[in-house]
């Protein structure tokens, strides 16, 4: 078979060890996705922020926080946070030739707006210029911000950035939580991505999203976006058409000169956008249902490609089997291979009922699967243009099996 | 040899707000607000981690800089446990996933209970937190040394703790 029509193939599994037991989970978990030049630090400030605004209960459940921590690069070699320290260097010199200041980087923390800019402040006091100076500094660094959303709309993180949050939504999703997913910034790229992997096993009965300051070209729930964030509104003005509108205004402050800050700006309490964001978060939050009841299974499509042109089966469409049995029957489970973590493949978590051991697999024996006569008959299939094609099941798709609490 | 040149510094700065000169430079104005306390003094020098005399995981300066605060001794102390948790990121074996996930849960309590202490309807601990980052990572050696270990941590998943997370 030539490489246009092979391109790869993973059936994978996910069957949890509790398979015979029924879950009935009356509780939260808020998933929160920070912006991708912010540090694991920050990140737990964030989630906690958030935490400190929604509390530990919610219509009388209780509500977990989790911090889905990513921080990769904009560059080659380089994080999004080392781009930004070499613009602060580049331009601190600029200013200072004596390099003082660009040896001292809590200037640079406080110039990127994750800092309170006290120190800047004082130096104003003795300098009567500093403020021409030090806004040359600013706007370096939000017009770098801006470019590094930029290189990430045109170059989205791969799979293998999305891996470990996506093995944790599955074990959330077993667990029958309610999951409140909320993304900031950059974040929101990566909130999508959680959104639309979790969705097909969950329904939105179970998975609701929230986007501040979304640098995303699309939405999966409701925003919040401040006139003075000049970061998400350069997108726009470099012709970044996919930018949600405004629909906060709010002064400006000197707290967060770029406007942009989760904590400085959009959870400022002394401004509208705490308020705004508080809503908006427990708006999702009150849509979400409990989930009770007995175990299905369900193989998802989750990834699709073309046979000379021709799209088939369409992404979060799904076929439920009653018990794990019948999954294992169906896909033929013997010639499962163990594979790193770090593969490039998709790879799904799987209960192996022979063995007994569960763990990550990527399945070799396509021609089993192929020919599993359950999947070739009950597959539900659809072409993304509405149109419908032939139902048989070729190699060139993605599925998931997964436990499904209903 | 660096007693020396930190006393001349001082005195130079000293002798150039006495002189009445005004400040015309940001070298000029850092030395000035440094002298005059106006800015922590902090320390720059090469090491990841700086001089920690009193062996408390915490620098000298920021030491200093924390007791000088207007917090109550709990609050400090909660303080205090965010310097100490941040400078392990700096010493961390960035190849050693357990290490890297025990210094991990380490911030994350430390964030927690600086929240918890802090409970004014402020964002004063999140001021904090930000304070001591800029502070802690303050170099460049410092700051590619802390990338490392943020890039380690990539990917994650952390629950935020429950109950009291302070030491």
């Amino acid at each position: 078979m030539s490489k246009k029509f092979f391109i790869r193939i993973v059936f994978g599994l996910l069957l949890t060890l509790s398979a015979n037991a029924a879950t009935c989970s009356k509780s939260y978990t808020l998933g929160f996705f920070n912006g991708v030049w912010n540090t694991e630090y920050e990140s737990f400030d964030g989630t906690q922020a958030v935490r400190g605004l929604i509390g530990n209960t919610y219509n009388n459940e209780p509500v977990k926080y989790e911090s889905f921590y990513n921080h990769t690069g904009s560059s080659v070699g380089a994080t999004s946070l080392q781009d930004l320290a070499e613009t602060f260097i580049q331009r601190a010199n600029e200013i200072d030739k004596s390099g003082q200041m660009g040896k001292r980087f809590e200037y640079f923390w406080e110039f990127l707006g994750s800092s309170e800019p006290t120190f800047l402040d004082k130096l104003a006091g003795f300098l009567p210029n500093a403020a021409s100076l030090f806004d040359s500094v600013y706007t370096a660094i939000t017009t770098k911000l801006t470019s590094i959303i930029s290189f990430f709309l045109s170059n989205p993180p791969t799979e293998a950035d999305y891996t470990s949050h996506n093995a944790r939504l599955d074990a959330l999703a077993t667990d029958g939580e309610k999951l409140m997913l909320v993304g900031h910034s950059q974040g929101n790229l990566f909130m999508n991505h959680a959104y639309d992997h979790i969705l097909p096993v969950v329904t939105k009965d179970r998975v609701a999203a929230a986007h501040i300051a979304p640098a995303s070209p699309t939405l999966r729930g409701n925003w919040v976006l401040a006139d003075i964030d000049l970061v998400i509104n350069a997108l726009r003005i470099q012709g970044v058409t996919s930018v949600p509108n405004i629909n906060l205004t709010i002064p400006a402050s000197k707290v967060d000169v770029s406007g942009h800050t989760l904590s400085g700006t959009y959870l400022d309490p002394t401004r509208d956008g705490r308020g705004r964001v508080k809503t908006m978060i427990e708006t999702g939050m009150g849509k979400l249902k409990n989930s009770c009841g007995h175990l299905e299974y369900r193989i998802i499509i989750t990834d699709h490609d073309t046979i000379g042109g021709e799209v088939y089966h369409n992404i979060g469409s799904y076929l439920t089997i009653p018990s794990r049995d019948e999954v294992i029957t169906a896909l033929g489970y013997q010639d499962w291979t163990p594979v790193d973590w770090d593969a490039s493949y998709v790879l799904q978590y799987h209960y192996d009922a022979v063995t007994s051991k569960s763990g990550y697999y990527l399945i070799t024996n396509y021609d089993a699967l192929v020919s599993a006569s359950y999947l070739k008959e009950n597959l539900p299939h659809g072409p993304l243009d509405g149109n419908w094609y032939f139902t048989e099941i070729s190699k060139l798709y993605y599925y998931r099996v997964i436990r499904y609490v209903y | 040899m660096k007693k020396i040149l930190t006393v001349l510094l001082i005195s130079f700065s000293v002798a150039f707000l006495l002189s009445g000169c005004r400040v015309t430079t940001i070298e000029q104005a850092i030395m000035a607000a440094e002298s005059n306390g106006s800015i922590p003094r902090l320390n720059h020098d090469n090491t990841i981690t700086g001089p920690d005399k009193d062996n408390n995981g915490i620098r000298d300066d920021i030491d200093a800089y924390i007791a000088t605060l207007p917090y109550t001794e709990v609050q400090k102390k909660a303080i205090q446990q965010n310097a100490r948790a941040l400078n392990t990121t700096l010493t961390v074996d960035k190849t050693d996933k357990t290490a890297l996930t025990d210094v991990s849960t380490k911030l994350v309590r430390a964030v927690v209970c600086i929240h918890d202490k802090f409970q004014d309807g402020t964002t004063t601990a999140s001021k904090l937190i930000s304070e001591n980052e800029k502070m802690t990572i303050n170099t460049k050696n410092r700051f590619i040394e802390y990338e490392k270990y943020n890039s380690a941590r990539s990917g994650s998943v952390t629950r935020l703790p429950d109950g009291d997370t302070c030491e």
